[in-house]
């Protein structure tokens, strides 16, 4: 019960952005250990490095923008005003 | 643990012997890189092209917030795509060097070949270049048969395949007057 109520009280955002964080980074770092592992030379080092300093940047920048917007409201504006209850169509069948 | 391939800036590579140079290291022809480097151009156009068609109408409705957060994950993953096509890029590699050919290959993160060939094996060389921008930029394949049932070497897409074949051939002649029985005579450092 408890974990459910822990669970409960998490909102969908928060949930998102760890999400986004923990994908991101564990991608990220299959592309910065296979460039510095198997890469030859020093052209690899370097993109390695690029790639990581380019990801922190928009790693923040993500995450800036994340702090301005309300994603839940958004989303909740989002389907009140713009997403209508699919109306499926009646079929009527005579036995 | 060997980590000097780690910080040398010379044409190194994990499990290179210390008697042996490279002669060649070889990626796919920059066009084949380019190409795709320009369909990534292309989607990085994509977010301006659709502020400037519903940027107005996103005001209006008050979700430009949203649409900069949705547009900031997007460049993320077009980052990331764009690197992940480099790096699979610079680790399909042939490598030359004046004792063997080693042929590395890279199908996604977790699918890696790695072949390897001494150059006293190689029987003959046979340069393919089809179509008209392989012959204009001049790049094609490479594929060497080696002796016995052993699976020929198959270079892909590479630049200068005619130049690459004469030195493969001269690297094979100057290794078997070296090496006359075969034997290696060089001792690791």
């Amino acid at each position: 019960m408890a974990t459910v109520a822990l669970f409960g009280n998490i909102p969908f955002s928060t949930v998102f952005a760890v999400f986004l964080l923990l994908v991101y980074w564990t991608q990220a770092f299959f592309i910065l250990y296979h460039l510095i592992r198997f890469g030859i030379g020093i052209a690899p080092k370097i993109l390695a490095l690029t790639f990581f300093l380019g990801s922190v940047v928009l790693f923040i920048t993500t995450f800036a923008s994340y702090t301005q917007v309300n994603l839940s409201k958004s989303l909740e504006r989002f389907n009140g005003e713009y997403i209508r209850p699919l109306e499926l169509p009646t079929v009527r069948i005579k036995l | 643990m060997k980590l000097e391939y780690l910080l040398t800036t010379e044409n190194t590579f994990e499990g290179k012997h210390s008697y042996e140079n490279v002669k060649l290291l070889l990626y796919r022809h920059w066009f084949i890189l380019v190409e795709k480097l320009i369909a990534f151009l292309f989607f990085a156009s994509l977010p301006g092209i659709l502020y400037i068609v519903v940027g107005s109408y996103l005001e209006g409705l008050g979700l430009t917030e949203l649409f900069w957060f949705l547009v900031s994950i997007y460049v993320l993953v077009w980052w990331y795509g764009l690197f992940y096509t480099i790096t699979m890029y610079l680790l399909d590699t042939w490598i030359v060097t004046d004792h063997r050919i080693i042929d590395s290959e890279q199908q996604g993160f977790f699918r890696r070949t790695v072949s390897e060939l001494n150059l006293l094996k190689i029987q003959d060389i046979t340069v393919r270049i089809r179509g008209p921008i392989p012959t204009f930029f001049d790049f094609g394949e490479l594929i060497i048969q080696t002796a016995g049932t052993q699976e020929r070497f198959h270079f892909k897409q590479i630049p200068n395949p005619r130049a690459v074949k004469d030195t493969i051939m001269e690297m094979h002649n100057e290794y078997m007057k070296i090496h006359k029985d075969g034997r290696e005579v060089h001792k690791e450092l």
